[in-house]
């Protein structure tokens, strides 16, 4: 053969075999040396199946003759092959390669040509795509969370709920009440045993809520010592007094701080849609007003 | 196409799909089971008409299709379709991975354009192989590509070159008790189609003398 | 001899009964399109062979294998199919069927029906 030819496929960054009719090597290109360490001397006459054990079975050994025969062309991927030629250290991971066997003729004489590419490297790419893929989408997942939680109690937010609230306006359909909470007593137990054991107590407050919160219910810290709450579907006089009741009750059990039992009130106002308003803030305010003509009243 | 013509094609292309699952079923060490295939001849205006019901959603929605083009005198090209929600499940089933259903958005890597490419080419590797001895001659074509058309894409490269003739094969398989409907299209030039349906009703006359 | 072919391609029936024409020009033979009337027709044609398809509509070749084997246990049955799994092969053969032969039919294939019928 023209060395050129040879120096060419020599080149190639995929291994390339070439078979007699008889299935015998008569070409392992450098790329394969460097791949198996096994010489083109070493290879040279010897039948496929030999150098290539991975080879010797039933479904190859049709595409060779189909190959030699038909002139059929033959491609195994690495997702139902995994691999064909072994590496020099065997030790190392299985690699991946896909295949393609086709048909040469030159002049008389059929050869089959195999070529061979390594696609580990393709593959552990892509993992590590998807591995990368999957950590900042669970950062913006944390950072959603962030977002749109109360980093201290982990309730939702003021944002959270001025969301939810322009949503829920946007719907029309739906009725929904919005109460305005605000603990008495709490600046007390701030001055009293420190802001660590009033923040100890504000995560004791929201875990009550959290528990008591149901379906088409959100419980939210708006800062400091507001709450709110938020409930669609609801908005008659007498249910919203029930829902006044649940919270008072949440408070009724004392709070136990450096072993002090402390005992915490809320003045609530309440504010419901349509008639108190149309907008989040428009709500918020009347709430907040109502929640003020409560705590004047004490 | 007569009934007679047709029931030729159908169970020539029985013999020929028949191959490719052998071939299948031992790469995947999984038993195929085969659907009672179908087949039509169809103007490619026909394609799009409300009659194909089955054959509707396949080609307007997103698929991979692995294509060859074949032959000088005998000439067109071939699909292998598939709707692209299978080929997640498919790639799954060939690397032994449990299947999940949880990705909503599709995105297809290398690996599953190289199960379907495998999948193309030993299909339509069996067809072509089968039409060339049918035809006597050697039709000369290559490992198909594979690309994939989004929602409507495929019909519109199927269309844009010029009208000719369809041959449509439904090939459904169950791997592991899980349906997967693969279509197969091959496009005719006009000449072809008639070489075709000759050589055919050669065979029918053979049989009746 | 009498030989019922099944298969739901008439094209099919026709080379199956052509080719073993050339070997058997004086059986008798009948036709059937599917499983269902394989059963029928062998209980008033009562074939001393069947040659039986196995992808066919309304009832497949291999329910038909069975359901023949239990009225009539000593049916000889033949298998004629282009789904060559190997794993078809061996339920087709554990269900009594006496032979596998790979469509097509053909000249080359003739020999071993021979001395499959020759027994």
């Amino acid at each position: 053969m023209n060395d050129l030819y040879i120096a060419i496929v020599n080149q190639l960054d995929n291994g390339i075999i070439l078979l007699d009719e008889k299935l015998n090597i008569q070409l392992w290109n450098k790329w394969l040396v460097k791949y198996t360490g096994k010489s083109e001397e070493e290879v040279k006459g010897l039948p496929i199946t030999t150098v290539v054990p991975r080879l010797d079975k039933k479904i190859y050994a049709y595409m060779f003759e189909k190959a030699l025969l038909d002139e059929q062309k033959s491609f195994c991927s690495a997702a139902m092959h995994q691999y064909f030629v072994e590496r020099k250290c065997a030790k190392m991971k299985p690699p991946r390669q896909n295949i393609l066997i086709q048909h040469i003729q030159v002049e008389h004489t059929s050869y089959l040509m195999i070529e061979v590419y390594d696609v580990s490297n393709h593959f552990k790419r892509i993992q590590n795509l998807n591995k990368h893929i999957k950590s900042s989408v669970d950062f913006s997942k944390s950072l959603e969370h962030f977002v749109y939680y109360d980093s201290l109690t982990n309730l939702p937010n003021r944002k959270f709920v001025l969301d939810r609230l322009e949503r829920l306006i946007e719907e029309e359909a739906k009725l929904f009440s919005l109460f305005f909470i605000d603990l008495n007593g709490f600046k007390a137990v701030n001055d009293q045993y420190g802001h660590l054991q009033g923040d100890l107590l504000l995560q004791m407050f929201a875990e009550r809520c959290k528990h008591f919160t149901q379906k088409q219910e959100v419980f939210a810290r708006l800062g400091g010592d507001e709450f709110v709450l938020l409930v669609e579907h609801m908005t008659t006089a007498n249910a919203v007094e029930q829902y006044k009741a649940k919270i008072h009750e949440l408070l009724r059990e004392p709070f136990i701080i450096e072993e002090h039992q402390i005992v915490i009130s809320a003045s609530i106002g309440c504010a419901c849609f349509p008639q108190d308003g149309t907008t989040a803030r428009q709500l918020l305010s009347v709430a907040d007003y109502q929640m003020y003509l409560q705590k004047a009243k004490k | 196409m007569t009934t007679t013509q047709e029931d030729i094609l159908k169970e020539l292309y029985n013999v020929f799909v028949g191959e490719a699952a052998n071939l299948l079923s031992e790469i995947l060490q999984k038993r195929i089971f085969l659907s009672v295939p179908e087949i039509k001849l169809l103007g490619l205006h026909e394609l799009k008409s409300g009659e194909q019901e089955v054959l509707n959603p396949v080609i307007n929605g997103t698929v991979l299709s692995t294509s060859l083009r074949f032959g000088n005198v005998f000439s067109g090209r071939a699909d292998f379709i598939f709707p692209a929600e299978q080929i997640k499940y498919l790639t799954a089933l060939c690397l032994g991975e449990e299947y999940t259903e949880e990705n909503e958005e599709l995105s297809f890597n290398d690996e599953d354009f190289d199960v379907v490419k495998e999948i193309g080419n030993i299909i339509l590797n069996s067809i072509m192989g089968g039409m060339g001895s049918l035809m006597e001659m050697k039709l000369e074509y290559d490992v198909p590509q594979v690309i994939l058309h989004n929602a409507g894409e495929f019909y519109k490269t199927l269309t844009s070159s010029g009208d000719s003739n369809v041959l449509l094969l439904y090939v459904s398989f169950d791997i592991d008790n899980s349906k997967v409907l693969g279509i197969i299209l091959i496009k005719f030039s006009l000449e072809s189609i008639e070489f075709l349906i000759r050589k055919v009703d050669e065979i029918s006359r053979d049989l009746d003398e | 001899m009498k030989v019922l072919v099944v298969d739901d391609s008439k094209f099919s029936q026709k080379t199956t009964i052509q080719t073993l024409k050339s070997i058997y020009p004086d059986a008798v033979y009948e036709t059937a399109n599917d499983g269902v009337e394989c059963i029928e027709v062998f209980a008033t044609f009562l074939p001393d062979f069947v040659f039986m398809d196995l992808l066919m509509p309304k009832m497949s070749g291999q329910e038909a294998i069975i359901q023949l084997l239990e009225k009539y246990p000593t049916a000889k049955i033949i298998v004629l199919s282009a789904d060559v799994q190997l794993a078809v092969r061996d339920e087709v053969l554990s269900a009594g069927a006496l032979a596998f032969i790979n469509k097509p039919i053909n000249v080359a294939k003739l020999k071993e029906i021979e001395l499959l019928i020759k027994g």
